[in-house]
């Protein structure tokens, strides 16, 4: 069959084999036959006929090279010899392979990653034409109403401007309400930010009317996860805050991600806030096309200055500025995450490319001996040459393909990894295939130099002194041999550098882990109740709702305790109020010292395990009509009375208005009826004390409520059956981000711990490089060296000093490497140090181990082949030349 | 890796090949006897550069190759000649000529 010979040159081969031996055959036997005829004996004709003929195997031969594919059939050959020859030597074949694997996918892995987080964060067009536009001075880098609108009407150089403002809404008739990002934005915001609307249409003017602006766009996520991604979705209504709106678009995937909005809506800018001090909006703006930052910000800056003189009471150092709006948005500390990363990662390819080169040039010195007789038979140069080439690709074949499985696997447990919250995006990073084909690319290169080295060296070699010295220390291969030490060397000291770093991370890490927040964190679900400012007509109303929400809770099976609070343990103080001792004059208390200020359900203390130091917790007492009654922290308590008894003196704050239509004002003065130790309010590192102040909702109601819940068993059971019951109380009720307290507390040291993962795990790779490297090279050494050996052995050398013979060199490579090692780790330890929690950056505990480690290692990486050394017989070893 | 190699120049052996093959289809041992006849055996073809260089000439498609009975009765490959294996001889006929008479001008001038 034709395509079968097409395709499958092998099988070509067979018929062609076949033809061609047929053919000279029949020439033979016609010969034979002429022969007979001129009257020889049979015998005699078959002689002289063979004869005649020549080599039939070297006719053929020739005639196999003349023919098409013959190249083909030499390769398929020489893939056959060099998998045999890789499949003897399997412990160089998988320590490349695996080698090559953890090079290739490590760094394809990484470098995609990085690149899709810190360089390409989003997927905008005209990216460097989008800018962020605010007010500096002394506040927050937001602009007011009529600066915003003055800019937007004296300017030139902006093809779209939007006003934009965060916001959360509770959405209710599309299954259990939720609560959802939603932002109010200017109708130019889907100009700026968007392309065309997946479904439906963009905002266009005339949204932003009184009375046409209850319309909405929906993200694509959002539609996915909350409408089942229907397609009949424009036009539906759903309730935002108890209001109706109209679906008018869903949003195209990706771009859109930019904040974690899930719906947008327009902004309709209030009476009140139409004024010039104060700063409240965000403010987004595209350049026209052709204009350049400079330029732009020229004209921003002369129609800042002139609105400035226009209305310097207002405006009194304040300065309208922009930026580009998608250039940066990584926080600095996971940049430093990711580029620490990004170095140990390239230490990690360069000690692979190393042990590599250092694994291929071993094999390649052990093997000179078998080019030289290969040669000596008649291998030409160019053949000697393709069959390392081969067996090179081979290798770099196999490693590439493992390389890429690796780089997969790692891309989406880095995606896993790394928390959530700390990049701006939620994204999913795909695999970059340049980064990916160009790491292939340099690892194969890698493997094919070193690969070809000892075949264009071998292939020319001096015969007699390859053949005669039977490998041993020619002065060629000394200088080989004295680059490959310097290769393990480096990598000695390289693997010091990531395991010190490695190290450093782990303990900090640990340490963090240790952290007392001052609370029991096990078993405990939280859960966000978001509720509109106008779903409570009064107080009362309120306080009732607080009531019955802890007792619902509580009833249901598996719930030890339930607790309603306006602020979660280590999340931060929510409400911060300048506090005072009554008597004490104002102006003695510091002006920026501020407390925090817990409104929370009495079974908040037991739920949460706080330690009582005196008087008691809150409790059934402390209701609405009972005097003012608070719990205070340590540090308060420190810091009001100092060594007074704070029992039954009191602490004056302002009142927080619970309801948007409850008048602010006067002040409170809350006697003091507990003193607890402090709980961690901010994260994990946050090391210094922070006042606080404990009351009832009941005598301090507000509709700001997170719910805490201790369970007996399982915290999934409860969990699944929170949103249904708390609707039972109020059907309009939300419920957002059910999280356990451990999980909060375990994000807190999320970076820490994808730091420490990561450099631990590269640190382990790069010990178990180095330490193969090392083996390597020793081991060669001692096979080198086996006559020397024996003869040794024969002349009554002890055991003692043959292993000497072999340790010396391993330990001197050993030795250097962890000095070059020891300073690097130092550098390294400087970079880390601001990384680093209650760990020195020269941490000689730390130091020590790794050094021990390292050592170990080094000495087991010896002693395989000075066993080996010791086994040698003098009588093998002097027969073996 | 050396092989054995005819005296002939291999263009020589490659033009005589395809003369020999012209008149129609004729198999390999056919050819080296009727090469040897016609040169009264004077040129001793190897059977080393024959058999390359037939299956060379086939492969640029200058000679066509098909299994058929010889006399013998047995299976033989005959080869047959191609329009360009024709224009092939054609052109090398005409340089071995302009070849030839260049030489025997030259030796001549020598003698002289």
């Amino acid at each position: 069959m034709l395509w079968s010979g097409a395709f499958f040159p092998r099988l070509r081969r067979k018929t062609r084999e076949a033809a061609l031996d047929q053919e000279l055959r029949f020439h033979l036997e016609e010969q034979i036959r002429d022969n007979l005829a001129a009257g020889m004996t049979p015998d005699e004709a078959r002689r002289a006929a063979a004869l005649e003929f020549g080599g039939l195997a070297q006719i053929k031969e020739e005639c196999r090279d003349v023919a098409p594919h013959a190249w083909l059939d030499a390769l398929w050959q020489d893939v056959k010899f060099s998998a045999r020859s890789l499949g003897k030597a399997r412990g160089y074949t998988l320590t490349a392979l695996a080698t090559l694997a953890i090079g290739i996918g490590f760094s394809a892995a990484i470098y995609s990653y990085l690149d899709g987080i810190l360089l390409r964060p989003d997927g905008f067009e005209d990216r460097d034409r989008l800018v962020w536009i605010y007010e500096t001075g002394p506040g927050q880098k937001l602009i007011s109403t009529l600066n915003y609108q003055d800019l937007a009407e004296q300017n030139t150089v902006f093809e779209y401007m939007a006003p934009h403002r965060w916001g959360w809404v509770t959405v209710t008739g599309a299954g259990l309400p939720v609560q959802a990002n939603c932002e109010s934005v200017g109708i130019h915001f889907t100009d700026i930010f968007q392309g065309k609307p997946l479904l439906g249409r963009n905002f266009q003017p005339g949204d932003d009317q009184k009375g046409r602006d209850h319309v909405v766009i929906i993200t694509y996520y959002f539609w996915q996860s909350q409408f089942g991604g229907d397609p009949d979705i424009i036009g539906r209504s759903i309730m935002l805050d108890g209001e109706p709106y109209t679906i008018i678009g869903v949003g195209e995937k990706g771009p859109a991600e930019l904040s974690p909005a899930k719906m947008l809506r327009p902004l309709i800018i209030p009476e009140q806030m139409k004024t010039r001090n104060a700063r409240w909006l965000l403010a987004w703006g595209k350049l026209k096309p052709g204009v350049t930052m400079e330029q732009a910000r020229v004209q921003v800056e002369t129609i800042s200055q002139r609105l400035n003189q226009d209305h310097p009471g207002d405006n009194k150092g304040w300065k309208i500025q922009f930026e580009s709006a998608v250039a940066d948005r990584t926080p600095a500390n996971v940049k430093q995450s990711l580029y620490l990363l990004m170095g140990s990662v390239g230490l990690v390819m360069l000690i692979a490319c190393a042990n590599l080169a250092n694994l291929t040039l071993a094999r390649g010195a052990v093997r000179e001996r078998e080019i030289a007789v290969r040669a000596a038979l008649g291998a030409g140069r160019g053949r000697l040459v393709r069959q390392f080439l081969t067996e090179s690709l081979l290798l770099s074949a196999g490693g590439g393909v493992l390389g890429v499985g690796v780089a997969y696997a790692s891309l989406a447990w880095l995606n896993q990894l790394v928390p959530k919250n700390y990049i701006p995006i939620n994204k999913y990073v795909e695999m970059d295939g340049r980064v990916l084909l160009f790491v292939l690319g340099l690892a194969g290169l890698t493997a094919l130099a070193f690969g070809l080295y000892p075949a264009l060296k071998g292939s020319r070699p001096d015969l007699r002194h390859s053949l005669n010295q039977g490998g041993l220390a020619s002065s060629g291969s000394r200088s080989h041999q004295r680059f490959r030490r310097a290769l393990v060397i480096l990598e000695i000291a390289l693997a010091i550098v990531l395991l010190f770093g490695g190290g450093l991370l782990l303990r900090s890490f640990a340490k963090l882990k240790e952290v007392q927040t001052g609370l029991n964190t096990t078993h405990v679900i939280t859960a966000g109740l978001p509720s509109g400012n106008l779903r409570f007509e009064n107080e009362d109303q309120l306080r009732g709702y607080l009531r019955k929400i802890p007792e619902r809770v509580s009833a249901l099976p598996g719930v030890r305790e339930a607790a309603l609070t306006t602020c979660l343990p280590l999340r931060g103080i929510n409400i911060g109020l300048p506090f005072r001792a009554v008597g004490s004059k104002q102006d003695k208390q510091p002006p920026d010292s501020f407390t925090y200020f817990k409104a929370v359900s009495p079974s908040y203390f037991r739920l949460l395990e706080l330690r009582l130091l005196r008087g008691r917790f809150l409790d059934a007492r402390d209701t609405k009509g009972a005097a003012p009654a608070a719990v205070i922290n340590e540090t308060m308590a420190k810091r009001l009375f100092g060594d007074h008894d704070p029992l039954g003196q009191s602490v004056v704050l302002p009142r927080v208005a619970p309801l948007a239509n409850a008048a602010p004002g006067e002040e409170i003065a809350w006697e003091v009826v507990g003193v607890v130790a402090d709980e961690r309010i901010g994260g994990l590192r946050q090391d210094f004390p922070f006042p606080g102040l404990y009351a009832t909702l009941d005598q301090a109601p507000m509709p700001l409520l997170f719910l805490l819940v201790r369970t007996t068993g399982d915290p999934a059971l409860v969990q699944r059956a929170l949103p249904q019951a708390l609707t039972e109380v109020d059907a309009g009720q939300a419920v957002a981000d059910l999280l356990s307290l451990d999980s909060i507390k375990a994000t807190m040291i999320g970076k820490e711990r994808l730091d420490s993962t990561v450099l631990g795990i590269f640190a382990g790779v790069s010990l178990l490089l180095s330490a193969l490297g090392l083996y390597g090279v020793i081991s060669y050494s001692v096979a080198q060296r086996t006559r020397e050996i024996g003869i040794r052995g024969a002349l009554g050398a002890t055991s003692g000093s043959i292993l000497w013979l072999t340790f010396r060199s391993g330990l001197l490579m050993t030795g250097v490497g962890l000095l070059l090692g020891i300073a690097g780790a130092i550098g390294a330890g400087r970079i880390l140090a601001t990384m680093l929690f209650q760990v020195d950056q020269f941490d000689l505990r730390t130091l020590a181990a790794i050094v021990a480690v390292q050592v170990v290692v080094a000495l087991l990486a010896c002693f395989l082949p000075a066993r080996r050394a010791l086994k040698v017989s003098p009588l093998v070893a002097l027969r073996c030349e | 890796m050396s092989s054995p190699k005819s005296d002939l120049l291999q263009g020589t052996l490659d033009m005589l090949i395809l003369k020999v093959v012209a008149p129609g289809a004729i198999h390999g041992y056919a050819i080296s006897k009727r090469l040897r006849q016609i040169s009264q055996d004077v040129l001793q073809i190897q059977q080393g550069s024959l058999y390359p260089a037939l299956h060379r000439l086939e492969e640029r498609k200058w000679l066509q190759a098909e299994w058929k009975d010889a006399e013998s009765g047995r299976e033989a490959k005959f080869y047959r000649l191609t329009a360009a294996g024709r224009k092939q001889l054609e052109v090398e006929t005409s340089n071995w000529e302009r070849l030839s008479g260049a030489v025997a001008q030259v030796m001549r001038t020598h003698e002289a």
